[in-house]
């Protein structure tokens, strides 16, 4: 700040960078005029991760990790604490508003190649605060120690002995015991209160910051720094405060009353935020009738379970995660904004949003030979996805175009006729028919149409 | 999209995998509608639970005085006529029965505590239960019910509602099997009952336990109405407040 | 970029307007967080108040009860018991209760509503000790009158609960709300008042 200030500020500023920390991110932190309503839901992850913390410090202080005592506190909470039902509703809620929100920021990366030079590892340190959030909310739903908490848990843990060899060694030591226990419950409850929300808080730190030190994109996917005044400020850009906080204010507002609707009258989301058979105490005797794992994990559960060989469901589940790290390196267009992308793009974009919310539904349902089938259609559609996103990363030839459409079905055929388990042949040339149509949209258009034409991107933001 | 039709030609096609034989139509003995701001039938609910329930099956997360408080139950009246044991006003409500004998009694099923397991099988599971045992002298309890079959539990409502037996025929599926389908219920002797009165009984204890399933329920949607005014204000506020300051930008 | 179309004094209304509304919500939110951090029904279950039969006790037997998680005694005073009380006026701090540690009702001599039954919180108010019950004269000290002696820090109380001078703690000890239900009958942890209430 030039010149000193006085008073209390004053002292602290010559001791602490409180004024410079403010005016670097905050009121002379320059970002594009022109974000829309997907640059809402960055902040909006903030507000819920200060929900969580706000309302998990308070639940922690009625809540017993204690396999013969943890459920009965929940109760506990429900009923004799002072508003305990709140806070638990707020805390239960926000896991889900967490990751509604979270998908729909990753979206809008996707849309506007947020992920693209020079903004890699913001991404990637994204991605890693999704994963540690995944694992932030596995673990939190053992801790009211339902029945779906415990067989959930069950189910997952196992998904390690599939792991040749160490399998079995490595779910034993993540639970402690031969079963979930009480020795499980305990080390979730440190991981979940202590250990992941400082890894989050850490990780959400270095995700902003990197974020401060290039820049924010924008729904034009221009680069504001290019074009600055005299006085070296991007032309088009506006300072965060108080542009920015009026307009999250005012975003923040809807986002709780969205949030507010949940809590106060659909609490369990119809069983999608609190499942039913929950609200059983834990029976290490008595399976739930169908265990699905909460709603915001079931679209990689289906990719788990469209693979018959178990570690390779687990090898599939793992790598559809993972293959998201990637992302800057497989869609290597330089071209960022949807808006100036091709229409193929679109669609295969749109496909994608698809594919995930099929594969999530299908990831909530029990098994029948119709949803394996579609389950393994629908992941190997997810996975197609990145193949031509890599593809679309420049022009090629029709040698190009035709040989990768003939190599990606090929192994999409061959696959069903040396390994597709299923005993319903018709299903199996009937489900056929969605790889097929997606490689022919995707790969062949471009050869007879201009879909895949793509459009010339302006010098500096358009609106 | 072709193949999101495809996708849906699929589904409707082959939905038949997916439904099971059943022994009768789940909700053709009506639908409970649960009425949370009927206070006199929460009461009475409340009355048939500690009467007819509350001595095997614990409601061991409630408390005797929350319920009082939020039925408007005096406190003299809850501790003279529905607290039978030794327990105190603010006591959780537990049964004296110990978990051993009732696993013996009850061919190894330890009666489900009601305070929570009604919200996981939710009310109408308990309204079609209530209403359809039947007499089956090949039980242990010699009842049986339709909608919990070989269930372990007594019809302890019997002298409310009197007997039946249910008449079944049998129906051949797809696949050349024979299942028993229920037809109907045939009354053998009446009860101290009518007809109408037990299924008030019934609704009336469905109500009371849909209420214990989770006591928040009769503030949150009111203090919920509160909340959302609050944020209607203060989102056209702050809606005002951004238009303001960007009409700086241009 | 400042544009002179701009209402700065709606801008300062609204930006009010925002903190102001904002700031109430922001209360009333905090208002479920600080009351969830009083007792929960099962901490007040606990701390209900608790009935005694005080009909069986012998002259000079004390019995403890708990209230609240704290110790609470009665003692079935001799009558030697009380006429000694009237004596030790001038070595007690506070003789005539006007310290707030008993209900109104027991503001007395005897510190009780009846002279015979005397009901104490068993908590030394000087660090919160228990104190032990001494009825026999002469055996803390060779004027010991019989009372309650705190072996923590040595503070002395007379049987009625009164606290000697010269000793760490400043205060009687405390009487906790009761009345008779009956002659043989106390209900601890609330007044005849609060009952009828």
């Amino acid at each position: 700040m030039s010149g000193k200030t006085g008073g209390l500020f004053g002292w602290i500023d010559a001791r602490f960078p409180l004024g410079k920390m403010w005016r670097e991110h905050v009121a002379e932190y320059y970002a594009p005029k022109n974000f829309n309503f997907w640059y809402f839901f960055g902040s909006l992850a903030l507000l819920v991760l200060a929900i969580q913390i706000l309302s998990g410090i308070f639940l922690t202080m009625h809540y017993k990790p204690d396999a013969e005592l943890a459920f009965a506190s929940v109760e506990h909470i429900m009923r004799d604490v002072n508003w305990g039902w709140l806070i638990r509703y707020m805390h239960s809620t926000g896991a889900s508003f967490f990751f509604i929100v979270v998908y729909l920021h990753m979206f809008r990366g996707l849309m506007y190649g947020s992920f693209k030079n020079p903004r890699e590892l913001i991404w990637i340190l994204g991605m890693l605060i999704y994963v540690a959030l995944m694992a932030e909310a596995f673990m939190g739903y053992l801790l009211p120690w339902g029945n779906m908490s415990y067989w959930g848990a069950q189910v997952i843990i196992n998904l390690f002995n599939t792991i040749p060899y160490i399998g079995e060694a490595i779910s034993e030591w993540i639970r402690g015991d031969f079963v979930i226990s009480d020795a499980t419950l305990n080390r979730f409850f440190a991981l979940h209160v202590v250990a992941m929300p400082l890894a989050l808080l850490a990780l959400v730190f270095a995700h902003i910051l990197a974020l401060h030190e290039v820049g924010s994109n924008n729904p034009d996917g221009v680069e504001i720094k290019e074009t600055k005044n005299a006085d070296g400020i991007p032309v088009d850009g506006v300072p965060f405060h108080p542009y920015y906080t009026v307009k999250d204010i005012f975003g923040a507002t809807v986002f709780l009353a969205v949030f507010s609707v949940v809590v106060f009258f659909v609490p369990d989301m119809y069983g999608y935020f609190l499942e039913h058979a929950n609200f059983d105490p834990a029976n290490t005797l008595n399976t739930p009738e169908h265990i699905a794992p909460i709603w915001y994990f079931t679209p990689f559960y289906t990719v788990l379970r469209a693979i018959p060989d178990p570690f390779g469901g687990f090898v599939g589940m793992v790598l559809s995660i993972v293959v998201l790290f990637f992302l800057p390196w497989i869609d290597r267009n330089p071209i960022k904004s949807i808006r100036y992308r091709s229409a193929l793009f679109r669609i295969n974009l749109l496909v994608f949003v698809v594919t995930f919310i099929i594969l999530g539904y299908l990831g909530l349902n029990a098994v029948t030979p119709l949803y394996s089938q579609l389950a393994l259609r629908f992941t190997e559609l997810y996975f197609l996805f990145f193949v031509v996103l890599w593809a679309y990363s420049r022009p090629h030839g029709a040698v190009f175009w035709i040989g990768s459409f003939v190599i990606l079905l090929g192994g999409v055929t061959l696959y069903d006729v040396f390994m597709n388990t299923s005993e319903y042949p018709e299903l199996i040339w009937k489900t056929w028919i969605i790889p097929a149509a997606y490689l022919v949209v995707t790969l062949l258009l471009p050869l007879f149409t201009n879909l895949g034409l793509e459009k010339e991107v302006p010098a500096r933001v358009t609106s | 999209m072709k193949f999101l039709a495809v996708v849906l030609v699929l589904l409707s096609a082959n939905v038949a995998w997916a439904a099971g034989p059943s022994a009768y139509e789940k909700g053709s003995f009506g639908k409970i509608k649960i009425d949370l701001s009927n206070r006199t039938s929460l009461q009475r609910g409340a009355k048939y639970f500690v009467n007819y329930c509350l001595s095997c099956h614990p409601a061991q997360h409630s408390r005797y005085k929350r319920v009082a408080d939020d039925l408007g139950i005096s406190e003299d009246l809850m501790r003279n006529n529905m607290i039978f044991t030794e327990q105190k006003f603010g006591d959780l409500m537990t049964v004296a029965m110990k978990r051993e004998d009732a696993m013996k009694w009850f061919l190894g099923i330890d009666p489900p505590d009601l305070s929570t397991h009604v919200r996981a099988i939710g009310p109408q599971a308990v309204y079609e239960y209530l209403k359809t045992f039947y007499i089956d002298e090949t039980r242990p309890f010699g009842v049986n019910n339709l909608h919990l079959p070989n269930t372990a539990m007594p019809h302890v409502l019997v002298n409310l509602q009197g007997t039946q037996k249910a008449v079944f025929h049998d129906e051949t599926d797809e696949n050349g099997k024979e299942h028993p389908v229920f037809d109907r219920f045939e009354t053998l002797e009446p009860g101290t009952l009518s007809e109408a009165q037990y299924e008030q009984v019934v609704v009336d204890t469905v109500n009371f336990l849909a209420y214990l399933s989770e006591p928040a329920q009769l503030v949150r949607k009111r203090i919920g109405i509160g909340v959302l005014f609050f944020l209607v204000v203060l989102g056209a506020l702050s809606y005002f407040l951004k238009k303001n300051y960007w009409m700086d930008i241009h | 970029m400042a544009n002179d179309k701009v209402d700065h004094g709606r801008r300062k209304a609204l930006t009010g307007g925002v903190a102001i509304v904002g700031g109430v919500g922001a209360v009333i939110t905090a208002w479920p967080f600080v009351s969830s951090m009083n007792p929960s029904a099962s901490s007040l279950a606990a701390g209900a108040p608790v009935e005694v039969d005080v009909s069986k006790m012998q002259p000079g037997q004390q019995i403890q009860e708990i209230w609240r998680r704290k110790p609470v005694w009665i003692i079935r005073r001799t009558p030697e018991m009380v006429e000694s009380l009237g004596a030790l006026t001038p070595k007690l701090r506070d003789p005539e209760s006007r310290e707030a540690q008993q209900p109104a009702f027991a503001q007395n001599e005897f510190r009780s509503i009846k002279k015979e039954f005397l009901v104490l919180i068993g908590i030394c108010t000087h660090l919160g000790c228990s104190p032990e019950y001494r009825p026999e004269p002469g055996t803390i000290s060779a004027n010991w009158q019989g009372g309650f002696y705190c072996a923590c820090h040595g503070s002395r109380f007379d049987l009625a609960g009164r606290v000697y001078k010269n000793v760490p703690a400043n205060k009687n000890l405390e009487v906790p709300p009761y009345y008779f239900l009956s002659d043989g009958r106390i209900l601890i942890g609330m007044t005849k008042e609060e009952a009828a209430a």
